[in-house]
């Protein structure tokens, strides 16, 4: 087997620990090296999105969101957005290796299972992107999740790449997201506890859209989990 | 803008933004899908469905990813090859002479071109190749052919490009690889990687390749094809090698290829044989901070007489112990250099300066990194990271100059290999043959 990152072989190495712990074997396709190189977020974070600090105290960004908008949205992610991850991502979504997906699965999905949610809703991609990418890099993410498309791009929306933006001009963007109404007829949220996942957690700005669209529809609760942060 | 898709096979996402593909062009799917798996027709790698599986029934390619995604949900654009180039009667700017010998090659070359033949030129290092090529380029030039010399390895095109496009002053030739940021300009002759020929379709008349054997050409099959892929029909192809590996041996015998040799230096003189010496356990022995006496004298012999050399080692992770074991034995500082190196090219340049007198490395460094006079070692010679083309590449690195034709090359094994054997039997087979020419 080959790594997905790098290429080089892999050796299927169990090790003491994983034997005895009679644990599954990870999948993740990845080389020692290259799995080495990614950041998990461990120690203590800001309480509202999961920014790794020394303490848990809000940091700066979000009491902006706070003032701003009148509600901290609650995050957690599982990675450090470092110079592996925006590799990893580059990859993933602009070069379009759908293999990737495989990489973080497991353990995103296990960090959405430690949180009682009652609907999951991946950020969508917008309809130019499902032409050109072919996937939405959150699903593709959660194959054993059970996912519900509630919200989805604006038809008028145009596509920007947030990532070519600087942080004013993302903050800057209108709510590019809207309710799916025969979804939302399926699944109703009022009174629910709804997750929001995305890839990554930047400024904030897009998981603040969606989820000041979702609190219109009365959720008891609305957190997000992101890859990274 | 039309002439990016000459003879090229392109994804939208390759053309510029503003690109507005014209009336005539060609769309051409890029993969297509049998019951368990799916071919890309830009690589032909056959990968499995549940690889190249996108949401909604799409399929892509992993396996040419570098080059930009070829996915169902896209098309190539195409428009055919019109040779549309500016005439030069006289593009030969070169001024140099060739040995009676080199004379010879360079006519047979041109008649190769001139039929559009499969043919492979077995030249020893050292031949002087790339000048026996200039008649043959001159001639096709003229006749209006799209021309291309590729080979697997960077660094040979990145020397190949300053020289041709001195030897054709009046052409402006278009060199591409995977670490440059100059756009692509479509141009009567063009130097490029095997992998970057992936973009071409029916594009040249006559495509040489360059170090067929090297790394990564020889193990890479869809290389191979993009070669034939880039060729045009009717199009002709010369493979240029030191080093012919069993795949290309067979064609010959099979008569599917020509095949023509040049078995003399360009001074005129055979290739260093190889001497071995058997050295058992000589890891083992490192390991207790010896190395084989042998190899001791025959680098003491060598800095008393001032006869320059390299010592090949099989890994990086030798060097050190290496040099530690050296530095106490000769009592002089030893100098190690690798591929990865930092200080690589200022070392080089010391040996090139005869600052120092050796170099103790793992690779064979570029090509165009020749030291004249110099004597070749190698300690384990018989470890599997050296094939027997880069053993015989090795062995070339000796007596490259007219002023010392000759040189040693000696080998310590652990023990007798198949590599090593398969470089002795090419050297002595080449050899032969150039016996026969010097009488
Ligand atoms: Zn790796
Ligand atoms: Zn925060
Ligand atoms: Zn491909």
């Amino acid at each position: 087997m080959k790594c997905l990152l790098c290429g080089s072989g892999i050796k299927n190495e169990l090790t003491l620990k994983q034997l005895l712990a009679w644990q599954p074997v990870q999948d993740h396709q990845v080389c020692q090296v290259c799995w080495g190189r990614f950041e998990w977020i461990t120690g203590a974070a800001c309480r509202g999105c999961g920014h790794p600090q020394t303490t848990t105290e809000l940091c700066g960004q979000c009491q902006e969101w706070q003032q701003q908008t009148g509600f901290l949205l609650v995050n957690r992610s599982l990675l450090h957005y470092n110079e592996a991850l925006h590799d990893f991502m580059q990859q993933y979504k602009f070069v379009g290796d759908y293999r990737l997906r495989q990489v973080f699965a497991a353990p995103l999905q296990a960090m959405i299972a430690t949180v009682s949610a009652d609907v999951i809703v991946p950020i969508p991609v917008t309809p130019a992107t499902w032409k050109e990418r072919g996937f939405n890099q959150v699903t593709g993410m959660l194959s054993h999740c059970d996912w519900k498309p509630l919200i989805e791009t604006r038809a008028h929306h145009k596509q920007e790449r947030q990532s070519h933006k600087n942080r004013q001009e993302r903050l800057a963007t209108k709510q590019p997201f809207e309710m799916v109404g025969a979804a939302l007829a399926q699944t109703p949220i009022n009174g629910k506890r709804v997750l929001l996942v995305d890839d990554v957690y930047t400024t904030g700005r897009t998981l603040y859209h969606a989820a000041a669209l979702c609190r219109s529809y009365h959720p008891s609760q609305i957190e997000s989990i992101t890859l990274a942060r | 803008m039309e002439e990016l898709l000459y003879g090229r096979r392109l994804l939208r996402q390759e053309l510029p933004a503003e690109f507005v593909p014209p009336q005539q062009v060609e769309e051409m799917a890029t993969m297509t899908i049998q019951d368990h798996d799916v071919r890309c027709l830009r690589c032909n790698t056959v990968t499995n469905k549940t690889e190249a599986l996108l949401p909604r029934g799409q399929f892509f390619c992993p396996q040419c990813l570098t080059l930009g995604r070829v996915s169902t949900l896209a098309s190539f654009y195409h428009l055919p090859e019109p040779n549309q180039f500016p005439s030069d009667r006289q593009p030969l700017t070169w001024e140099g002479t060739l040995s009676p010998l080199q004379e010879a090659c360079a006519r047979e070359v041109d008649q190769c071109l001139a039929h559009h033949q499969e043919h492979l030129l077995w030249a020893v290092t050292g031949a002087g190749k790339t000048e026996m090529l200039f008649r043959a380029l001159a001639a096709a030039i003229r006749r209006g052919e799209r021309l291309a010399l590729a080979s697997p390895r960077v660094d040979v095109c990145l020397e190949l490009y300053p020289r041709l496009q001195r030897a054709f002053g009046h052409q402006q030739i278009c060199l591409l690889h995977g670490r440059q940021t100059e756009p692509y300009t479509y141009r009567q002759l063009t130097i490029c990687t095997t992998h970057q020929l992936l973009r071409f379709y029916h594009a040249f008349d006559n495509l040489i390749v360059d170090e067929v054997d090297a790394f990564p050409y020889a193990s890479n099959p869809q290389l191979y094809f993009a070669t034939q892929q880039a060729i045009k029909p009717d199009g002709g192809c010369l493979y240029l090698t030191a080093t012919p590996g069993k795949a290309l041996l067979q064609r010959v015998r099979r008569k599917q290829l020509t095949i023509s040799y040049l078995p003399l230096r360009y001074h005129g003189h055979l290739l260093p044989e190889i001497k071995v010496r058997l050295v058992p356990k000589w890891r083992t022995k490192l390991g207790r901070q010896r190395l084989p006496q042998s190899l001791i004298g025959a680098m003491k012999k060598r800095l008393n007489s001032h006869q320059r050399f390299l010592l090949f080692v099989p890994h990086v992770a030798d060097l050190a112990p290496i040099q530690t074991v050296l530095e106490r034995q000769l009592g002089i500082p030893v100098t190690t250099v690798h591929a990865a190196d930092d200080h690589r090219l200022a070392k080089v340049q010391a040996m090139r300066d005869e600052q120092i007198n050796f170099l103790v490395t793992t690779s064979i460094l570029e090509r165009g990194v020749t030291f004249p006079e110099i004597d070749v070692l190698v300690l384990g010679a018989d470890d599997a990271v050296f094939s027997t083309a880069a053993l015989v590449q090795i062995a070339g690195r000796a007596g490259r100059s007219v002023s010392r034709p000759t040189g040693d090359v000696l080998f310590w094994v652990g023990s007798a290999a198949q590599n090593v054997t398969g470089a002795q039997q090419q050297i002595k087979f080449v050899n032969r043959k150039g016996r026969r020419l010097q009488r």
